[in-house]
């Protein structure tokens, strides 16, 4: 019997695969509560009782699978690193999992050795247990690029995970070799995988979530303890939609998440921890030292994120962030559309024998792609199994042209991040390069040279330093200490994207601008655009446009007990509040005329109170109530308390 | 927030003048006294707050207000406990506009009255007053 079955029964169903006595006991709690939907009901108890867990808000912890309540005899050895928080990052294509040992961080390795893992999960028929899917970090089976390949596996969940159907990125995975449907409505991308010649449906939460309890499992039996808390990595991008869908996945697995960090932060932080130790072994003596500006660079193969960073005296402040969704998965696709034009209509139909050589071409061209950066030329043989036979010499020119418009876009992300963070290129002290995809010769070389530095910085590997931040903090996080002082750290995080709230005419005012460090309050004054408006409607958006149509609505609601006054008299105060588990609220009220107390009991209401793609809603309250409930900004100089 | 509040919070007198570094150390220092990461769960949002002020204060005292929306309003303010219960208006001009005008309106009446007072005067015994032209 495997180690952590006596420790915590709980586990067991979700860990083990199977369907266990614990389960029915699990969902039994739930049976009051019938209202949940069960869709796609497997027949399996598991994944049943993950699916009701899933229904329910991420904070919301008594529902949990593993809960606190029930701690047996762990021995005493371990009780100090019993609530410790490992690191997790799941990248698009590769994961990894790392922990803090009790000296440094420590990267686990699955069975065979492997630190990063394959992220994807298989959904294959097996007889003898039912149809169970297994995922990369697994264990008993180490299945081929190909079989992943062939529509079985579900992968790049990391792209589609919180993105409506009209997202272009969904649109750009409809090559992938399982199915990705969209009707354009602004819903639930539709995913199926191919299970008995069967496309069988199934979510990015669904998937993430198998992926992360196999990786949950490896770790505690490696670990010899049951892990409840993780700090997981990811893209600065990702908003509050994708957040709460990943912290969902971890719910469905029966982690919590102590803290959602974007890359580059983790990155921060470990470049934090490496200049203090080596101020520490020049002075000797822990000072605040000088400061150094960093220029991180990530792109792996979903995401590209840049953001800078002030370190000094072990603290390191995100000064601006700022990311988007370009990766290698991007490049990959520019090749395959060059290497063959006509590869949609190709690939329309979907029939078995396409859907191999698709997966075919897509090894050749990765393989090309990799072997691009360290030659100058590579050649492309690949047997496409329907008769015809690719054969042809790709060149770096060739492959740099074709991808001409990723390089682009780094540029851009590049300066608009220093310009964010007023930086010159002369004020940046080290270039980190991390990610996969950093090791383009092109890119290397477009960082670099934007930032008019001859070398990067040394000393962090480029696929594990975000992994191994992540752990950092988990430690920190979690409270540890460490007697030579490799803990004493901090990172101040910045919030990516600006949120703020639609004014009359359909402006878009940010109350928390982008990179603001959290936990941040802020708070402004509103006025009325009718006379004698009596109600508000407060419009939560998230994004950078200047327009609310470009951006996220987390939500609304109304403030009421506004008193009778002509237009642009009332005064209505909206506070916006991140906390330290990264929870928006929203505070809003009138103020009595002319004073400065509260007209009746403020608002409070926890964000996003919407689900993700109902943008549509704001159209009907457009519709339904015109411009009656709209706000408007008051000119600075009556803005309460100015700096001087 | 003003910025002799600022200084306060981030460990200066009120009325010195410390120069970007030195405002940048400061919030350091307390950033790490203050961050939440580093305080166990029932003191958390304590520092929460605490660290919500250094951050307001180190803004406004660092990069200054930035204006980068088209409104300009973007002035902000950090709302110590619970619910923000209000604010104190910061319009001087407005609010003396009356007084100005009471005072211009009594002494325009004041006036008026005492020439009315001389020409009444002058109209009644115009021989008998020496002091009348």
């Amino acid at each position: 019997m495997p180690l952590w079955v006596p420790v915590r029964s709980q586990v067991a169903p979700a860990a083990c695969l199977s369907p266990s006595p614990e389960a029915p006991r699990a969902l039994s709690l739930f049976s009051s509560s019938s209202v949940f939907p069960l869709p796609n009901s497997q027949c399996l108890v598991w994944r049943t009782d993950l699916l009701v867990i899933s229904s329910f808000r991420m904070a919301e912890q008594p529902y949990m699978v593993a809960s606190d309540s029930e701690t047996t005899g762990d021995d005493k050895s371990q009780s100090a690193f019993h609530d410790l928080a490992i690191g997790i990052e799941v990248g698009t294509s590769k994961c990894s999992i790392a922990v803090w040992n009790g000296a440094q961080v420590e990267l686990l390795r699955n069975t065979r050795k492997q630190k990063a893992m394959r992220s994807y999960v298989m959904f294959k028929d097996d007889t003898s247990t039912g149809e169970v899917p297994s995922g990369g970090a697994s264990n008993k089976t180490a299945y081929e690029e190909k079989e992943i390949l062939s529509g079985s596996a579900i992968f790049n969940m990391k792209r589609l995970i919180g993105r409506a159907d009209t997202d272009p990125i969904v649109h750009a995975s409809k090559n992938l070799p399982f199915v990705v449907q969209t009707l354009d409505i602004g819903v639930k991308p539709f995913i199926a995988a191919l299970v008995n010649n069967v496309w069988r449906s199934t979510t990015p939460e669904e998937v993430l979530a198998i992926f992360l309890v196999e990786l949950k499992t490896m770790a505690e039996v490696q670990l010899k303890r049951p892990i409840r808390n993780v700090v997981l990595t990811i893209p600065v991008s990702f908003n509050r939609f994708q957040q709460i869908r990943v912290e969902r996945a971890c719910t469905m697995a029966g982690l919590h998440v102590l803290r959602l960090m974007p890359e580059p932060t983790a990155v921060a932080l470990l470049y934090a921890q490496q200049q203090q130790q080596q101020q520490q072994s020049l002075h000797g003596s822990m000072g605040s030292g000088c400061e150094k500006v960093a220029l991180i660079f990530n792109m792996g193969a979903g995401y590209c994120d840049v953001a800078t960073t002030a370190t000094a005296g072990g603290v390191s402040q995100i000064k601006a962030m700022q990311g988007c969704t370009l990766g290698g998965e991007d490049i990959l696709k520019n090749v395959l559309y060059h290497l063959l034009p006509n590869f949609d209509s190709l690939y329309s139909n979907r029939d078995m024998n396409k859907i191999r050589s698709m997966g075919l071409l897509r090894i050749a061209a990765q393989d090309a792609i990799h072997r691009l950066s360290t030659q100058s030329s590579v050649q492309i043989n690949v047997d496409l199994g329907d008769g015809t036979k690719m054969q042809r010499v790709l060149h770096q020119s060739e492959f740099e042209e074709v991808n001409r418009n990723v390089f682009e876009i780094c540029e851009k992300l590049i300066k608009l991040c220093l310009a964010d963070s007023k930086l010159a290129a002369e004020d940046i002290n080290d270039v980190i390069l991390v990610g996969g995809c950093s090791r383009i010769p092109k890119i290397r070389s477009l960082v670099l040279g934007l930032c008019k530095k001859e070398k990067e910085y040394e000393g962090m590997d480029a696929l594990e330093a975000a992994v191994t931040g992540a752990a950092l903090e988990g430690a920190v996080a979690s409270g540890i200490t460490d007697p030579s002082g490799s803990l004493d750290m901090l990172t101040i995080q910045a919030t990516p994207l600006s949120l703020g709230i639609r004014v009359h005419g359909g402006g878009f005012v940010p109350i928390i601008q982008r990179n603001t460090a959290i936990p941040a309050r802020k708070s402004m004054i509103f006025t009325t655009t009718q006379d004698g408006q009596t109600e508000a409607l407060i419009v939560v958006y998230e994004g950078e446009g200047k327009m609310v149509e470009e951006n996220h609505l987390m939500g609304y609601f109304k403030v009421t007990a506004i008193p009778l006054a002509p237009k642009g008299t009332a005064e209505i105060s909206v506070c916006m509040d991140i906390d330290a588990a990264n929870t928006l609220r929203v505070f809003a009220g009138a103020m009595m005329l002319g004073t400065d107390r509260a007209n009746s009991p403020f608002f409070e209401v926890r964000m996003p109170t919407l689900d993700d793609a109902h943008g549509w809603c704001a159209q009907a309250l457009v519709k339904t109530h015109g411009s009656a409930l709209d706000l408007t900004t008051i000119p600075k100089e009556l803005q309460p308390q100015k700096v001087q | 927030m003003r910025s002799d509040e600022a200084r306060k919070i981030l460990g200066f007198s009120p009325d010195s003048c410390p120069t970007r570094s030195e405002i940048k150390a400061a919030y350091r220092r307390k950033a790490f006294e203050s961050h939440p990461d580093l305080f166990p769960a029932h003191e958390k949002s304590q520092a929460e707050s605490n660290f919500k002020l250094i951050a307001e204060a180190y803004s406004s005292l660092g990069s200054g207000a930035r204006s980068r929306s088209p409104y300009g309003a973007t002035t902000v303010r950090v709302v110590r406990t619970g619910v923000p219960m209000g604010y104190g208006k910061g319009n001087r001009a407005l609010v003396t506009i009356p007084f100005l005008l009471l005072i211009a309106g009594t002494v325009s009446f004041a006036g008026l009255n005492a020439a009315r007072a001389y020409k009444r005067q002058e109209k009644m015994c115009p021989s008998y007053n020496p002091f009348l032209p």
